[in-house]
């Protein structure tokens, strides 16, 4: 070991060596470049080049464009029109009220990971992640059997003479929330399981011998201690509930209209690519004060609990 | 260098190499040096190397003394000569493996937007007839929409991924826009002078038609026994809340605003009034034809505007949907038309041309008049087959009324009635 380690001294390693070690050391930024090269080619070019036909009026010869002009004028009359506010404020009530309802429903089931045994941990675990081997679509389609007129919720609540005629739950803001909740729960319990099971189980021990009950340990030591856990897990759903596309279209109906599906029409079947535009920069921005909000607060809450450990 | 090494040596067939590695061995194990030097020392390769060579240089002369006759005679034994049918044998061999490269390299994929169902059928039948007259040419049918297929010409700048499509009168108004078809050549497509002229006119000098679709209405015969057989008749009351609708992003939806003006005596193109009508029947909306079908089949709704295909699929699948051939204005038809998208590679247009003629040749269009697909036929002639009949014009009395809609009036405003669209029942 001593005699190789002298040798390495005196033989001065190679310059494919060098880019090696440096890339392996985890300083800077080298070990991210591959994925910052793929992003730039495939996300932020062509998402720079969309933004831009929502600055410009543009002309269009066989199918290219030939002529571009700078113009706000796409973005003051999204700013200035009703119906983009109300789009976009019902795509933030819908996502914070999905991020909210999973955070609810979630917890418990982390909580319950962190608490059980090994097979009821298991049972979590393929719970959790067996629905995301299915496609969105179909797990949303399932919805539709179930809230459809003719569905199993109606047909049961027909049967037992609870209701004498078919409830409408399809097409309806309630269709679209359910199947927001039950699509990205998983995403919310796998990254509180994550963060709660990293902690020591003895500080749990130390404060019930300390006399806590079993709220005040959970108030007090494991509520705190997963603060990063409901950060990261609120910022996921949140993102990709204000994002999506997919439930509001099959359990929305035709009446519902969210932010994603509105650039959806623009871009495909209107072919107003510069409202596109707007309406995509307007989504991004929106979501970023979001997760700029969620950031700090998990990081307020975090610092708080540090502050405690101290 | 041992006995046993030389041996190996000479009946090695990796020649020299091997004699290489076994005067080395030899001479390795001889020196003993090789054991004796620090592991994974660049010094230590060096030295083993050199010893390996001395060692050859050493031996090698009288090792080659014994190798040499036999190689000798071994090249004797192994040497080819040329004649005529080893050269035209090897040629044959040549041609044979790289006959799959020229083959491909001859033939060529057309690539078109279809339905993505049971509808691509007697597309795909069409393009095996073009496969068969044009050896090594072949046809992949894409599902997709065509207003999907405009965004993504659209997005690559116009360099098309597709070389064709199926394509509904209103979105050749849309491509026209975009300025991203190549005119058909009628001329080029010996079958067109069968075509009923009344269809022509909906390719708008771009595309061939090939069949068409009506739109009528689909109900529940389970719950309405005498559905309107009017536009006009749909405000009678008796279907305020049980009625569905499309979205005007569909060419159904648009289609359906446009009549209801016509109905109600205003330009086809007044879409604001149709859509206040429409609200006072307050329709549940579907965002696509099939999500529409779907909501009559769950019962969600007891009626509505729809294609006739979308009807015949459902009510071929057992279900209890009805349809009406509605009037004033009406029995109400769309063509789909065989379009070109610019940019496609030289020499498709040909292809183009033939692959739309073999679409109105007779088996063709009976195959897409029958179930399942219960397309309506334009082509004069074809008769309509007796289960499309409840679908499709049958009679000469609904022939003659069949019509069209003024698409190029109000096509252009879907955006603008989209949006309208969503400030009325969206917002």
């Amino acid at each position: 070991m001593a005699e190789a380690a002298i040798h390495r001294r005196i033989t001065p390693p190679g310059f494919g060596e060098q880019v090696a070690d440096a890339l392996l050391s985890g300083r800077g930024i080298w070990p991210a470049v591959p994925a910052i090269v793929v992003l730039t080619v495939v996300a932020v070019i062509p998402f720079a080049i969309l933004l831009s036909l929502g600055f410009s009026d543009f002309e269009i010869s066989r199918g290219a464009i030939v002529s571009q002009t700078f113009s706000l004028a796409h973005l003051t009359n999204a700013l200035t029109d009703p119906l983009y506010w109300i789009t976009f404020q019902r795509s933030m009530n819908l996502a914070l009220s999905t991020t909210a309802l999973c955070l609810l429903l979630g917890y418990p089931v982390a909580y319950l990971f962190l608490t059980g045994g090994r097979w009821t941990k298991r049972l979590i675990l393929v719970l959790t992640i067996a629905p995301l081997l299915t496609s969105g679509i179909v797990r949303t389609y399932a919805w539709l059997v179930i809230l459809g007129g003719r569905g199993v919720l109606n047909s049961a609540l027909l049967q037992t003479g609870l209701i004498d005629q078919a409830l409408r739950i399809m097409n309806t803001h309630w269709a679209v929330l359910i199947g927001m909740v039950q699509i990205h729960l998983p995403v919310m319990i796998l990254p509180l399981i994550a963060v709660m099971s990293r902690h020591d189980s003895r500080l749990v021990e130390a404060s019930e011998n300390l006399g806590a009950s079993r709220i005040g340990t959970l108030r007090t030591v494991i509520l705190p201690l997963s603060v990063p856990g409901i950060g990261t897990g609120s910022a996921l759903v949140f993102t990709l509930t204000y994002t999506t596309f997919v439930v509001p279209q099959i359990l929305g109906g035709g009446n519902y209209l969210n932010a994603a599906t509105m650039i959806y029409e623009q871009v495909v079947f209107s072919l107003e690519w510069s409202k596109g535009s707007v309406s995509s920069l307007i989504l991004m921005v929106t979501c970023l004060i979001v997760l700029v909000a969620i950031a700090l607060l998990t990081n307020h809450f975090t610092k708080w609990t540090k502050g405690h450990d101290a | 260098m041992t006995q046993a090494a030389k041996s190996r040596a000479r009946i090695s067939p990796k020649g020299e190499v091997s004699k290489l590695v076994a005067a080395g061995s030899a001479g390795a194990t001889k020196t003993g040096k090789a054991a004796r030097l620090p592991s994974g020392s660049r010094n230590s390769f060096k030295a083993c190397r050199k010893n390996v060579i001395n060692a050859q240089g050493a031996e090698s002369r009288a090792t080659a003394r014994q190798v040499l006759p036999a190689n000798e005679k071994s090249l004797e034994e192994n040497t080819v000569h040329l004649t005529r049918r080893t050269v035209l044998g090897g040629l044959a061999t040549a041609t044979t493996l790289a006959s799959p490269s020229i083959l491909r390299a001859q033939g060529r994929e057309l690539v078109m937007v279809g339905y993505g169902n049971e509808s691509d059928a007697p597309l795909i039948a069409a393009g095996e007839e073009l496969g068969r007259r044009n050896p090594g040419i072949s046809l992949r049918v894409i599902g997709g929409l065509s207003a999907e297929a405009l965004a993504q010409i659209k997005a690559a700048r116009g360099d098309s991924p597709y070389d064709l499509a199926v394509m509904g009168s209103p979105a050749i108004i849309n491509a026209l826009a975009e300025d991203v078809l190549i005119p058909l050549d009628f001329s080029k497509i010996p079958n067109s002078g069968n075509v009923d002229p009344r269809f022509m006119p909906y390719g708008y000098n771009v595309g061939q038609p090939i069949w068409f679709e009506g739109i009528g209405i689909a109900y529940d015969t389970s719950k309405i026994a005498n559905p309107a057989t009017t536009w006009a008749g749909l405000w009678s009351g008796e279907y305020n809340g049980r009625i569905g609708m499309c979205r005007p992003q569909s060419n159904l939806g648009l289609g359906v605003l446009a009549a209801t003006c016509e109905a109600f005596g205003m330009p086809q193109d007044d879409m604001a009034f149709a859509l206040n009508k429409w609200q006072e029947l307050d329709p549940l909306v579907g965002r696509s034809p099939p999500l529409l079908q779907q909501m009559i089949e769950r019962g969600e709704v007891d009626l509505a505007p729809l294609w006739h295909v979308n009807t015949a699929l459902a009510a071929g699948a057992g279900l209890p949907i009805g349809y009406v051939k509605v009037t004033e204005p009406g029995p109400l038809m769309l063509p789909t038309n065989i379009v070109h998208f610019v940019n496609t590679a030289e020499g498709t247009a040909d292809l183009v041309h033939e692959f739309a003629d073999i679409l109105l040749t007779e088996g063709i269009q009976k195959m897409a008049g029958s179930a399942p697909i219960y397309f309506g036929t334009v082509v004069k002639g074809v008769p309509v087959a007796p289960e499309a009949a409840p679908y499709v014009p049958s009679t000469m009395a609904e022939l003659d009324s069949t019509t069209s809609l003024d698409w190029p009036i109000f096509a252009p405003l879907r955006g603008e009635t989209v949006e309208t669209f969503d400030r009325i029942f969206a917002a």
